[in-house]
């Protein structure tokens, strides 16, 4: 097998029996950049130098036998929204366009300290903000199987560098959908992790009560080796959860006993055919393999949107207004302090940015804060205890991670309210706080592929990667 | 209770959040501000009447440390990033007399 379609736990294992070097693993990644970021650009920034010479360093210790992890080696990428310590990091705006962070995020201090190997800083959409990488100040992504096509956003550059073989896993973050909707647009595997389980030290703050780190692999397998490893109390992070991760039950490929309900809310209109195919053709495998799946009716699917994006421009409204000029970033010449803070984050912030920065000034400004805001917060917690109540009849939820397969570059930008109703499939699992994986299960006329979600209740990353290691042996996407 | 999408508001709404925008763009938030405000009005149909807000999906509990120095930046680092720096401190234009 050639090393780039290896997945990340193969690259390990060849590395560790010395079937291959670190050296080689990242020129099976370096092939791959050569070859296709030209016309895909999944990274906003590359380290060749500092890659090769950590390889150097690594390799010493593993002719040592001092081994660090299973993925000790394997050369990775990260969202460039997570801050990394002397390697510069934009979070696709123009506003961090020359930001290089003094200290780690501690979920690639953990890889690091694993020996995998940082590459480079993946594109996304300006702080996080779209579905399709294209508010990006740094230019879109194209989706690996088809360039005229966005690979979904906003951790597009990580789920398309996985899809091309630029490297062999990335870290996404997702405050909405941001990891699982490009992981479906791109065929590759995606995890949200519950709220909570992995530190957002480091991760630059969009809607903090939403926003997650998590990884985008190859395959389930993988998904749950980086998880392990990024996992975990951090007391940098005052809302990092200070439980003990159980570790993995042994299970068989038999699902009796494992209970699925179908969200049919999320298949009715606007969700293209193919779609909802693939959904009920995983409904039907699952079935095969034993578990009892019916159909499960959750209230209040139509709040999910409107109360997502009060939420979140508020959060984002407060969290951004850091950006002022004065202790980094983008200084706009002014005379007064006043004029310096209102044309730097007038220069610096793109018009998507903006946007969501005045909706959520608006939510929150005074006369509105009962109205929008509190009264978001309040159907907020409905729509909770609705998904709780599903979770007593139910194990695992299955679901679209998106209503259409990758959208052509442009169309998003189009319809920008169509593209935030897309977010219904993914953003209640932000809202609520719950782990959802998108597996990549179908594919489109076209050849796009399709990938189901699976949403398990929180802390059931155990039983959900069970979910998705058992169901991608079913996709008709098999590598 | 649907509030007016005016010029005013937009003002407003660019005063609070520190932006400046040109008429063109103002024209454009004044449509989309009213566009998603149209979208999100489904939520006042909601009956809330003795729901709690949500904040956090956890209990959050506050986190108290000693107040020792770990692993912290070195204190010059810091200001690498700074636009303009002068002997560890950071510059900013005029602040008195402004206005």
């Amino acid at each position: 097998m050639e090393i780039r379609d290896m997945t990340a736990l193969e690259v390990g294992e060849a590395i560790r029996r010395g079937e291959i070097s670190i050296r080689e693993a990242l020129e099976a990644a370096w092939e791959a950049v050569a070859e296709r970021e030209d016309r895909l650009h999944c990274f906003i920034t590359l380290d060749r130098d500092g890659a090769f010479s950590r390889a150097d360093e690594l390799q010493k210790e593993i002719m040592r036998g001092e081994i660090r992890s299973p993925l000790m080696g394997v050369p990775f990428a990260v969202k460039d929204n997570l801050c990394t310590k002397g390697m510069r990091t934009t979070c696709g705006s123009g506003i961090l366009e020359h930001f290089t962070p003094a200290y780690q995020a501690t979920v690639v201090e953990r890889l690091e300290r694993a020996g995998a190997i940082l590459i480079g800083k993946t594109n996304m959409d300006e702080f996080a903000m779209g579905s399709t990488t294209e508010t990006s100040f740094f230019g879109p992504t194209r989706n690996p199987w088809e360039e005229s096509h966005s690979p979904g956003g906003s951790s597009g550059g990580s789920a398309a560098a996985v899809a091309a073989g630029e490297c062999f896993f990335t870290l996404g973050s997702d405050t909405g959908g941001s990891i699982r909707q490009p992981a479906s647009h791109c065929g590759v595997a995606g995890l949200k992790p519950t709220y909570g389980l992995v530190s957002r030290f480091g991760l630059v703050a969009y809607a903090s009560s939403m926003d997650q780190v998590g990884p985008i692999t190859k395959d389930f397998k993988d998904c749950r080796a980086v998880l392990s490893l990024i996992a975990g109390k951090d007391d940098r992070d005052g809302t990092s959860w200070k439980g003990v991760i159980p570790p993995a039950k042994a299970r068989t490929g038999d699902m009796t006993g494992l209970r699925v309900g179908i969200l049919t809310g999320l298949l009715g209109n606007g969700t293209d055919a193919e779609v909802a195919k693939t959904v009920w053709n995983a409904a039907d495998y699952l079935r095969g393999r034993g578990a009892f799946v019916e159909e499960c009716h959750v209230d209040g699917l139509d709040w999910i949107v409107p109360t997502y994006y009060i939420v979140a421009t508020a959060e984002a409204s407060s969290n951004l207004s850091r950006y002022d000029g004065v202790k980094y970033g983008h200084r706009a010449q002014a005379e007064g302090l006043e004029e310096m803070y209102r044309k730097t984050r007038s220069e610096g912030f793109g018009d998507e940015v903006k946007k969501r920065i005045l909706l959520g000034t608006f939510v929150l400004s005074e006369g509105f804060y009962d109205a929008y805001y509190l009264r978001a917060l309040k159907v907020r917690r409905l729509i909770r205890d609705a998904f709780d109540r599903a979770f007593g009849s139910f194990d695992v939820l299955l679901c679209p991670v998106a209503p259409t397969a990758a959208m052509k570059l442009g169309e998003g930008l189009a319809d920008p309210l169509r593209t935030y109703m897309a977010d219904i499939d993914t953003a209640f699992a932000n809202l609520c706080g719950l782990p959802a994986i998108s597996v990549p299960f179908g594919e489109n006329a076209s050849g796009l592929p399709i990938g189901v979600q699976v949403v398990a209740d929180r802390f059931g990353e155990d039983l959900l990667l069970w979910v998705g290691e058992e169901l991608e042996r079913g996709s008709i996407r098999r590598r | 209770m649907k509030p007016i999408v005016d010029e005013g508001l937009i003002n407003r709404m660019c005063l609070l959040s520190k932006l400046g925008l040109n008429q063109e763009q103002k024209e454009r938030a004044g449509r989309d501000l009213a566009q998603i405000l149209d979208y999100v009005d489904c939520l006042e149909q909601v009956d809330v009447s003795g729901v709690e807000p949500l904040y956090q999906v956890l209990p959050a509990e506050n986190v108290f440390r000693k107040d020792e120095v770990r692993d912290g930046a070195e204190n010059m680092d810091l200001f690498l990033d700074a636009p303009e720096q002068r002997e560890g401190y950071v510059v900013v234009p005029r602040t008195i007399g402004e206005g």
